[in-house]
């Protein structure tokens, strides 16, 4: 058991960045004054170590409040590690009325059920979201706190966002979200990412969508070179559109922060000129991956900027509008994937 | 005999590449100086029709001038007067679209040369403009939704199936707009409440703002009240059921507080009930 502790303790002041132990620390609350002074005093990540175990011995801290301290810094950086969103489908009719002290007893209870040997915590965030934290144990073993599996939750939207699972975790996680928040199945929303915010602000159409109205709202402007009068005044109008087209496709203001876009093609080769390839009857598999620290933001800039010819090709505009960052490209259209993703571990 | 007759071949050969050469050379100017000369004669063509635009707009300025100066001038020039006519119509009728969407109607506007329709929903509570959510149909073949920025938590699918909307789109947007303007104005309620009453704490709500928990202090016992608010109907902005739940024992005036809180906006019926004095 106290190896546990260290090594959870160990991996925890790995993980959090020394200027945010204070505040992480002082929202804990289990440290008294003198304690997060001295703890304060430290520089060097072992020093910490030794000194968070030897307070949680003097105040007879036990792992559930480790696992505590851990969750409040994910609350409040919840923008890293990857994060996957799923998607609820066919509420029922009390779907709408799930409250939150119903969704917890269920969801644990559920939960409990499958799998013995689960620690589970749920807490509830200001701004509406449910997080959850699964430590998975199994008929041999306690629960692992080192690979804990983080859900977020909003009730009475159809999106859940999960960090790590594996291919064991997932059904027994499906069974427990379904059964407690009263819809019927679930399935992958194909849209994955580092920034849980920019996933989360894509789902719940938080971010600021263009359309093309009589009396749109002024759009931010771009700082342009100044180059050559005329050819600004010539080029006035042609950009002014596609500066639109560009926001109404992905949007105005701050966009959500993508890293990565990924068409998997089940297309039949096209090109004249090779018949060696067009002759075959299988599709051409091939797969498309853009990475960027920002994607949306930079094929907005594309379109804008006349790079990427507009109107927008819907396969780039299908990323916000639908939500998704993973899609599969056959002969008769995008279509929904039919494949489950591997989540990693 | 042999070499003399291969050097005439390919001497001939290499007269015939030079003779093509020079031919596709020739052949590419004249093209593209062509190409260019059709270019400045289709622009001066529209050079010309701007012209001529002004021109018409120059004469038409003039005769309205005159008419304007010129009160005894009898002589109507009718096709003037017609135009007139029309321009008062366009000056009325934008200014009643203008009303229109002042007092918070949906904003409807064409793209893509008729082929699709945006429309835009104002929702306002007690006065004031709250957000504007908008959706964009494919006009042709048939009323199809291609995009919007309503929230997930809104029944928009299920709405959109109950209301058929393939030939009437008010079936769509009038329970569209209730749903929207409800949850607006729930927010907004929640919001004032926050800002004017500090003393009462939010102990729970959710992101469609269908269920709220409030707690309440009472002056005397200093015991705390939570309060229940249902919103079991999402188009309307007032709960439902309203439910109490106190330490010991029962409250005196928990039904003209339900009363209250059924009927009036949240942040108002709080303020009637701190005036009476039954809470802090």
């Amino acid at each position: 058991m106290d190896e546990s502790k260290k090594r959870l303790v160990q991996r925890l002041i790995r993980r959090i960045p020394t200027k945010m132990l204070k505040t992480t620390l002082e929202k804990w609350g289990h440290l008294t004054g003198e304690q997060l002074r001295a703890m304060d005093s430290i520089q060097s990540k072992w020093a910490l170590t030794e000194s968070l175990l030897a307070i949680c011995e003097e105040n007879e801290l036990a792992v559930k409040h480790l696992t505590e301290l851990e969750m409040i810094y994910m609350i409040d950086n919840p923008d890293q590690g990857m994060w996957y969103a799923f998607q609820l489908t066919d509420p029922g009719d009390d779907a709408q009325s799930v409250d939150l002290m119903q969704f917890k007893e269920q969801f644990k209870s559920h939960l409990r059920e499958i799998v013995r040997q689960v620690s589970v915590k749920i807490k509830k965030h200001t701004d509406e979201a449910v997080w959850i934290r699964i430590a998975w144990g199994d008929t041999y073993s306690r629960p692992d706190h080192l690979k804990p599996t983080y859900v977020v939750h909003y009730l009475q939207t159809p999106y859940v966002f999960v960090t790590r699972l594996n291919s064991k975790q997932k059904p027994i996680l499906f069974q427990a979200m379904v059964l407690s928040t009263r819809y019927q199945y679930f399935k992958d929303a194909n849209l994955s990412g580092r920034n849980l915010t920019a996933i989360r602000d894509l789902l719940m159409r938080k971010y600021q969508q263009v359309f093309p109205t009589k009396y749109p709202s002024p759009l931010t402007e771009r700082k342009q070179t100044v180059t050559n009068p005329h050819v600004e005044r010539e080029q006035a109008k042609p950009a002014a559109n596609r500066l639109q087209m560009a926001c109404e496709a992905f949007g105005g203001g701050t966009l959500p922060q993508l890293q990565s876009a990924v068409y998997k093609l089940e297309t039949k080769f096209r090109d004249h000129t090779n018949t060696l390839m067009t002759e075959r009857e299988e599709p051409f598999r091939c797969v498309v991956k853009f990475s960027s620290t920002n994607l949306l933001e930079s094929l907005k800039n594309c379109a804008s900027s006349g790079i990427a010819s507009t109107p927008v090709t819907p396969l780039l505009s299908s990323i916000p509008l639908k939500g998704k960052n993973y899609f599969v490209i056959t002969d008769n259209g995008p279509g929904p994937s039919s494949q489950r993703r591997q989540t990693q571990n | 005999m042999e070499g003399a007759s291969a050097k005439g071949i390919l001497s001939h050969l290499s007269l015939l590449e030079v003779q093509v050469r020079s031919r596709t050379t020739q052949r590419q100017q004249p093209s593209r100086v062509k190409e260019l000369q059709e270019k400045t004669a289709a622009l001066r063509k529209q050079k010309e029709q701007l012209e001529a635009e002004i021109q018409t707009h120059r004469t038409l300025r003039a005769a309205l001038d005159k008419r304007h100066n010129d009160d005894e001038e009898e002589e109507e020039d009718s096709e003037n007067s017609d135009v007139l006519r029309l321009m008062a119509r366009h000056t009325q009728l934008k200014d009643l679209l203008n009303a229109h969407r002042t007092i918070g109607g949906y904003d409807f506007t064409k793209t893509r040369q008729g082929k699709g329709l945006c429309v835009s929903i104002a929702t306002a509570f007690e006065g004031v403009y709250l957000e504007t959510f908008n959706l964009e149909f494919d006009v042709k073949p048939a009323l199809t939704l291609v995009r919007h920025d309503v929230p997930p938590f809104i029944p928009l699918t299920l709405l959109i199936e109950q209301s058929r909307s393939q030939t009437d789109i008010w079936a769509l947007l009038d329970p569209l707009s209730r749903q929207l303007s409800a949850f607006t104005a729930r927010t907004r309620q929640l919001q004032l409440l926050q800002r004017l009453h500090e003393t009462v704490e939010v102990m729970e709500s959710n992101v469609l703002c269908s269920l709220i928990i409030l707690m309440f202090k009472l002056p005397a016992e200093k015991n705390v009240v939570l309060c229940s608010l249902d919103y079991c109907d999402t188009s309307r902005s007032l709960p439902t059921r309203v439910s109490f739940q106190c330490d010991d024992k029962d409250l005196p005036d928990s039904p003209e507080w339900k009363k209250t809180l059924l009927e009036t906006p949240l942040h108002t019926a709080l303020s009637t009930m701190r005036s009476m004095g039954n809470i802090l």
